[in-house]
């Protein structure tokens, strides 16, 4: 797994460049309303509860707190949370 | 055919390291939910479930499976059950096998010409249910018809699965054109007085005030001439005339009401052209019986169509009953069927000024008389004798 320093490092090159960076290896986050949330270039799940979801990402974790939150999908690209988002926390 | 899916559950310390361990290798895992603290419940393809199951070994798991569905699933209890298997495989063929024999022909576009002359023609053309359709030739089909029925112009005949459409036109035939050189005279279609006469060719034979009586000549195609022969014209003229129509129609006082006295069903089977009934006796309808014939064609709606078909019947009794009308209402109901009769008759000719309707009652029947006085026109074109 890339440090925290490399990424921030590919980061800045994705935007000297103008390229989407998402190919920089960043996470990406898709919310569609308050019930569905799309993580894309995920790193795993770090806990898993009908109120809190904690989604590991190269920069640090996300935390998605909510009600009735379910694990949508899920492969080694992305995965999708549904339910009632309340609020996205990045640890 | 949908893939097979598996609901499962990762039991262990940490079913989350599993599930992440099942996403870095690429399985997709769906709907997962937990259910307590060491067990995740989730739906996988059932292709990845033997992956899965040996990455939850490796992650101290253990996956079980819950339940399994899908197409998958399907094709492998139907490879147990061979009858089942062989009894859809002899339907579908039997289908498929049915579909190129024609169970069922429809006519449509006749008018004078019946069903049953054109169901003749097309049977003595080969055309007929049971047969083997591709063995049709569709032009030879068109031109026996047309040969067989001069009636009719055009046919076109089409099959859709087991179903035969035939389609025929009939000739038209060319109207009579009236001459317009044909010496006639203008006559009375109706007895009255004459109120106004516009006569555009031939001789008056009557005038404005004068009493004619039903085929009278009003106008005459002879015009006598003072210097030559006479001449023979064909008459026009438009004659307005005040008439009195006097209608009557009659209606018993007692009638014979038809009461359901019994019902019953029977049933029978038709195969092909062959019947088999399920009831004892003749299937024609007994004597004072009334017959309700409803068929169950063994058919997917244009589709395709089996030479099955389940036919119920209902027979009715019926028992006569003396019955008597109320002389109002009767009344009421004869002075309409006048009043429509009067109209029909001044339909763009005419209109009545006055109506009256009397009524008596004769040898058990009601006689209602309707008595008009209209204004119509009267003119009726009549061909001279030899002309036509």
């Amino acid at each position: 797994m890339a440090s925290v320093k490399l990424l921030r490092r590919r980061e800045e090159i994705a935007a000297r460049f103008d390229l989407p960076a998402e190919a920089a290896g960043c996470f990406k986050l898709t919310l569609v309303g308050t019930g569905r949330a799309l993580v894309e270039n995920h790193r795993g799940l770090g806990e898993y509860t009908r109120e809190r979801v904690d989604v590991r990402a190269p920069a640090g974790t996300l935390r998605i707190e909510g009600e009735a939150l379910e694990l949508g999908f899920m492969d080694g690209e992305a995965l999708l949370v549904t339910g009632r988002i309340l609020a996205l926390t990045l640890l | 055919m949908r893939r097979g899916s598996v609901l499962c559950e990762i039991r262990g310390a940490a079913p989350l390291r599993c599930l992440n361990a099942l996403g870095e290798a690429g399985i997709e895992a769906k709907r997962a939910e937990r259910a307590d603290e060491f067990t995740l419940r989730l739906t996988l393809d059932e292709r990845d479930y033997s992956a899965a199951a040996a990455i939850a070994a490796r992650s101290q798991c253990e996956l079980a499976r819950i339940s399994s569905r899908g197409g998958a699933l399907l094709a492998r209890r139907l490879r147990r059950r061979i009858a089942l298997l062989t009894a859809a495989v002899v339907c579908f063929a039997l289908l498929a096998a049915g579909s190129l024999f024609v169970w069922e022909i429809d006519i449509s576009g006749c008018e004078s010409v019946t069903e049953g002359e054109v169901r003749r023609a097309l049977a003595s053309a080969g055309v007929a249910e049971g047969s083997f359709w591709p063995a049709w030739d569709a032009d030879a089909v068109k031109n026996h018809l047309l040969l067989e029925i001069p009636e009719l112009a055009w046919a076109g005949v089409s099959v859709s699965g087991s179903r035969a459409e035939v389609r025929v036109r009939e000739r038209i035939e060319r109207p009579e054109l009236a001459s317009d050189g044909a010496p006639g005279s203008i006559t009375a279609a109706a007895s009255g007085i004459i109120e106004r006469m516009e006569v555009y060719e031939g001789a008056p034979a009557v005038s404005v005030g004068d009493a004619v009586a039903v085929g009278e000549t009003l106008v005459s195609g002879e015009m006598a001439s003072a210097v030559g022969d006479t001449r023979y014209v064909r008459a026009r003229a438009a004659v307005t005339a005040r008439t009195y129509v006097e209608l009557t129609a009659c209606a018993p006082l007692k009638y014979g009401r038809l009461l359901e006295a019994d019902t019953h069903s029977r049933w029978s089977l038709i195969i092909g052209s062959g019947r088999v009934n399920f009831f004892r006796g003749s299937s024609q309808t007994p004597p004072g019986c009334g017959k309700i014939i409803e068929e169950y064609p063994l058919a997917w709606e244009g589709v395709f169509r089996l030479p099955v078909t389940l036919v119920r019947e209902t027979v009715i009794e019926y028992s006569a009953q003396e019955a008597e009308e109320d002389p109002a209402l009767l009344e009421q109901r004869l002075a309409e069927a006048l009043q429509s009769r009067l109209e029909r008759r001044l339909e763009g000719r005419g209109e009545a000024l006055s109506v009256h309707f009397t009524a008596r009652e004769s040898g058990g029947a009601l006689y209602v008389t309707l008595r008009a006085e209209c204004r119509e026109d009267i003119a009726v074109y009549t061909p001279a004798e030899g002309s036509e």
